[in-house]
């Protein structure tokens, strides 16, 4: 990669310190051009890790705060003969304490739910049709649901009670599970990542282990010198980084295109503003993380010299 | 610099040098001479802290050096310029760099140490080959560049192993006149030869090595 790169401006050369001249000697070796490619490769996959822990992170939040302070009310469809329970459920309803605004879901809207399931080869409008009442909850309020099913079945046999609490409790740590383990995934990667640059340094040095031994006799410190290997594995970490988390980002970018036509039908994890900033940044972390493993295998293996 | 009974051997071999004590006051001249094989850059080796005595010790600048901390032996080594008889320049190094080196490494900036290489390496004859590297240079530019690189930290001691060997009379004359000139100013030179001929053009006194024990020889 270094090969490709064009000749710094003669401004920027002049910025050059004693081991960025110096860390010429130590190039030029096989392990010295794996590196870009190996870190680009760590740092593809670590971003699209980062990317699904953040992005699940957030669409679990979404989803439970839709979801929560709530209950759904499933009542029996209209009956042919005889009063309709309707009434009376709303009336126990509003007496129940904790009990907010109550909204009956719309007809239509409980077709558009239903048609899925049985794949328009039935006619919806003469079916009968559980309704459905969404009740907010009042903030702070708890309502046994067993207990409200039980008192509202006595208005309607069929009446069902489902807690939006224990949905979104359940979705929470279904999101929750998936964001620790892309996460562990993310840092595992850092983890090899950090060895595979440490070895690549080692070998570096072995290769170079003449020129490391020239430096040593013109009076370099080991310190000296680990900073001239940390230093070539920055620019190299940091451009591997780039290019692994650049092309992570389009990956991402087309991923979530792709979902967006298919919403509605999956839940659609999303990256906020700042998601993107983290993941930009990760360049930067696959250079410092270079830099550290880099000088703490090159100390290692002079301290064994 | 002082050498006190100072032996080394080589993996349970016998002693190249044994029990050599020798003493060269700061600012001195010394060829080192003797047969091949007595020790010669073994000792050199020894004074320029590239390997340790097997038993004695070595002082230099006032400073014990044996069982010394790497931090202390490369400060002494930043004290010391060696002329390898092997050169051992950088080939991913230019060659201005190969001479800037030594400053590099004791915190010169870039440009200064880079400016003094160049007019060094003007003094040795390559100017018109200060971007070239080392593998495109010959044998005898290879060693004018090692001369150069040696001296441009303004060393206390100057330790050289055949430094004239692969030059013409007239570059040798050059190089010696080099070493005398910074003698003069201090610094203490170590010069191992074999060539007759440069102890006598430039006569000063000689430790012959013989036997793994050293005599001093006055001219």
């Amino acid at each position: 990669m270094r090969s490709m790169l064009p000749r710094l401006p003669a401004w920027l050369q002049r910025t050059a310190t004693p081991q960025s001249v110096a860390a010429g000697a130590l190039s030029g070796d096989a392990a010295s051009r794996i590196l870009p490619w190996a870190t680009a490769l760590m740092a593809f996959l670590a971003a699209l890790a980062l990317a699904a822990a953040l992005a699940v992170g957030e669409a679990a939040e979404r989803w439970s705060a839709g979801f929560g302070g709530g209950l759904t009310v499933q009542i029996g469809p209209l009956p042919a003969e005889g009063a309709d329970p309707l009434d009376r459920i709303h009336e126990m309803l509003r007496a129940t304490p904790g009990v907010g605004q109550i909204d009956a879901m719309p007809p239509e809207t409980v077709d558009r739910l239903l048609a899925p399931w049985l794949g328009g080869l039935v006619d919806l409008e003469g079916l009968p049709k559980p309704r459905f009442l969404d009740v907010a909850l009042a903030p702070g309020a708890r309502i046994d649901p067993a207990i409200l099913e039980a008192r509202l079945r006595t208005a309607d046999p069929d009446a069902k009670v489902d807690d939006h609490e224990i949905w979104a409790e359940r979705l929470a740590g279904y999101a929750a599970a998936v964001e620790r383990t892309a996460l562990v995934a993310a840092i595992l990667i850092g983890v090899i990542s950090a060895a595979g640059i440490g070895a690549v340094a080692a070998a570096r040095m072995a290769i170079h282990q003449d020129a490391i031994r020239l430096m040593r006799l013109l009076g370099a410190t080991d310190r000296w010198i680990s900073a001239l290997v940390a230093r070539a594995s920055l620019r190299q970490g940091f451009l591997g980084g780039a290019l692994g988390v650049g092309l992570a980002l389009i990956a991402i970018y087309l991923v979530e295109r792709a979902a967006t036509s298919a919403e509605g039908l999956l839940p659609t994890p999303r990256l906020a503003g700042w998601h993107w900033a983290i993941l930009a940044a990760l360049p930067l972390v696959a250079g410092g993380v270079a830099v550290a493993a880099a000088r703490l295998a090159a100390l290692a293996w002079l301290r064994r010299r | 610099m002082r050498l006190d009974a100072v032996s080394l051997a080589y993996d349970g071999a016998p002693p190249v040098l044994d029990r050599l004590t020798l003493e060269t006051p700061a600012g001195a001249f010394r060829y080192l001479v003797g047969p091949s094989g007595v020790g010669k850059s073994s000792l050199l080796r020894l004074i320029f802290l590239d390997a340790a005595p097997t038993s004695g010790t070595i002082a230099l600048f006032g400073e014990t050096a044996t069982g010394a901390s790497p931090a202390q032996k490369a400060r002494l080594r930043r004290r010391i310029g060696v002329v390898f008889q092997d050169f051992r320049l950088l080939d991913g190094l230019s060659l201005v760099d190969n001479i800037a080196l030594p400053r590099l490494i004791g915190g010169a900036a870039v440009a200064d140490a880079r400016r003094e290489a160049a007019e060094l390496i003007a003094w040795v004859g390559l100017g018109d080959r200060i971007d070239a590297t080392p593998a495109s240079l010959s044998g005898g530019e290879r060693q004018r560049a090692a001369i150069a690189r040696a001296v441009i930290v303004r060393p206390n001691l100057i330790v050289a192993d055949e430094p004239t060997g692969s030059v013409d009379d007239d570059m040798a004359d050059r190089l010696m006149a080099l070493f005398e000139e910074l003698n003069r100013e201090g610094a203490t030179v170590i010069l191992a030869t074999h060539s007759m001929d440069l102890l006598e053009r430039f006569p000063h006194p000689a430790i012959r090595l013989g036997a793994g024990r050293a005599v001093m020889e006055t001219p």
